[in-house]
């Protein structure tokens, strides 16, 4: 479904991720941790070519590219296939809720406009925002932004959807109902990928979890390999040093 | 001598020339809209010899009186056009100030216009390619719809000091009002009378294109209330 081979990617002189692979099968649900400056939001951002990897291969569905020459047409392609939500949400400053929903539908998928805006009203029902169609962004609290970013991803029916720390910018209260939303979207055998901290979605909803460091990838394995029979020395580290910050109901 | 009986007579005799202050403001903004738009854009290429030429305009128009760039342009460009065999010495005053001031604003616009783009997050941009939309289409669709709003009370201070500026129009000899007031001086000795009509009427429309800006303002709002006391969310 999608395979990173052998990224590289440097910012000036750092080099963020050097090498690192990663697989995700259709309908998986993988988790990618690993502490800041780990590069795990970097390779979620090369993607879809938010940023520009200098070195390796990609493979979404049954494009293959090489990042070193990478075309402008073959990036439209990966980027129509993939979603991604973002950690301050984006939604579109001048759209309504609807309208940023329904804007891709009618600009990208070429939709006509009735039939995006029954599909936007579905997306926005879904994640339980039908009495806010119309509001602004700026009217909406984070939880409902990202919400509001979730349907905005799963309408466009990408192959798979990136999760770049979506709930890192919430409220504690507002955390919940985010994930809460996230494992329906898994339910309903969307592909994700997530770069999250909460190792309660890893733990109950991975498939696969991922631990990055240093821009490589260290460990991979079910939730229950990474976590109850973790084998990296870092690995245990990070997650010691995790747990120890933050409460976590669910037992390591 | 002040007198009234003189502002009454000339107010209708002046105001008739208001057409011609009204196209004096309105042909040169929007020209210099496109153009400055244009420019706006050219220079996020950041293609370096455009950027430089570019960059040496703005830096012209910004640094000289724009009295003086409307009489290089009224005496220098019928030279000019000369070398292209066209005869410009016929044309109209009011093309002269129509390009002079297009010059003009189209500078200060394009800077204003770069400004307001590079103001809107970044964010929005990286949410249009997420969704597949082009470049070009988050541009047109997201980007730009917002820079405009960030732009926009400046684009309406612009609007109405260009609107104020064209008093000096009729130094290349355009009757505009201002034009019409010393023809009638010339003729009746009583200037001041004149000028305090066209202070008036300047005056009366300034308020009013200040008033019609703060609509629209409001109305490219998106949610934000701007002025009133915001709701503070618990």
């Amino acid at each position: 479904m999608l395979e990173i081979k052998n990224i590289h990617k440097n910012f000036g002189s750092l080099e963020v991720l050097k090498g690192a692979s990663i697989r995700v099968e259709a309908h998986q649900v993988v988790v990618i941790l690993g502490p800041s400056g780990s590069g795990k939001t970097t390779l979620l951002r090369c993607i879809n070519f938010l940023e520009h990897a200098d070195k390796g291969e990609l493979t979404v569905g049954d494009t293959k590219i090489d990042f070193e020459t990478v075309k402008r047409r073959e990036i439209r392609e990966v980027r129509k296939k993939v979603g991604f939500v973002f950690q301050n949400y984006n939604l579109f400053a001048n759209k309504t809720a609807i309208q940023n929903v329904m804007h891709g539908l009618i600009v990208v998928k070429k939709l006509p406009k009735a039939e995006a805006r029954k599909k936007a009203e579905e997306a926005l029902a879904w994640v339980k925002l039908s009495d806010k169609l119309d509001y602004y962004p700026s009217q909406l609290s984070g939880g409902q932004q990202q919400r509001v970013g979730i349907a905005r991803a799963i309408a466009m029916e990408p192959d798979i959807i990136l999760f770049d720390e979506p709930t890192s910018a919430l409220d504690p209260e507002l955390i919940g109902e985010t994930l809460e939303l996230m494992k329906n979207v898994a339910k309903r055998g969307i592909t994700m990928l997530v770069v999250t901290h909460e190792l309660s979605f890893a733990q109950d909803i991975a498939d696969k979890v991922i631990f990055m460091d240093g821009g490589v990838v260290v460990e991979e394995g079910t939730p229950d390999e990474l976590f109850n029979h973790t084998k990296e020395e870092r690995t245990k580290r990070f997650l010691a040093r995790i747990l120890s910050t933050k409460t976590i109901k669910t037992k390591v | 001598m002040f007198s009234w009986s003189y502002v009454i007579d000339y107010f209708p005799k002046i105001i008739i020339k208001f057409p011609m202050t009204l196209k004096l403001v309105l042909i040169p903004f929007a020209i210099s809209f496109m153009f400055g738009f244009a420019i706006a854009l050219l220079r996020l290429k950041k293609i370096k010899a455009i950027d430089w030429l570019l960059k040496l305009y703005v830096s012209y128009v910004r640094c000289t009186p724009v009295i003086t760039q409307m009489f290089i342009v009224y005496f220098g460009m019928p030279i000019l056009m000369q070398n292209f065999g066209i005869d410009a010495y016929d044309w109209e005053p009011a093309i002269f100030v129509y390009i002079a001031y297009s010059i003009n604003i189209s500078a200060f616009l394009s800077e204003t216009i770069r400004s307001s783009i590079l103001a809107v997050p970044i964010g929005q941009m990286e949410a249009g390619y997420s969704v597949g939309m082009s470049g070009f289409q988050t541009m047109r669709d997201i980007v730009v719809p917002q820079a405009l709003k960030i732009s926009l009370p400046m684009l309406g201070n612009m609007f109405i000091s260009l609107f104020r500026a064209t008093a000096l129009a009729y130094m290349v000899n355009v009757i505009d009002m201002i034009g019409k007031a010393r023809a009638l001086a010339a003729s009746g000795g009583h200037l001041l009378e004149g000028y305090v009509c066209c202070a008036a009427v300047f005056a009366i429309i300034s308020l009013g294109l200040e008033v019609i800006f703060h609509l629209i303002n409001k109305k490219l709002s998106f949610g934000h209330s701007y002025g009133k006391q915001r709701k503070v969310r618990a």
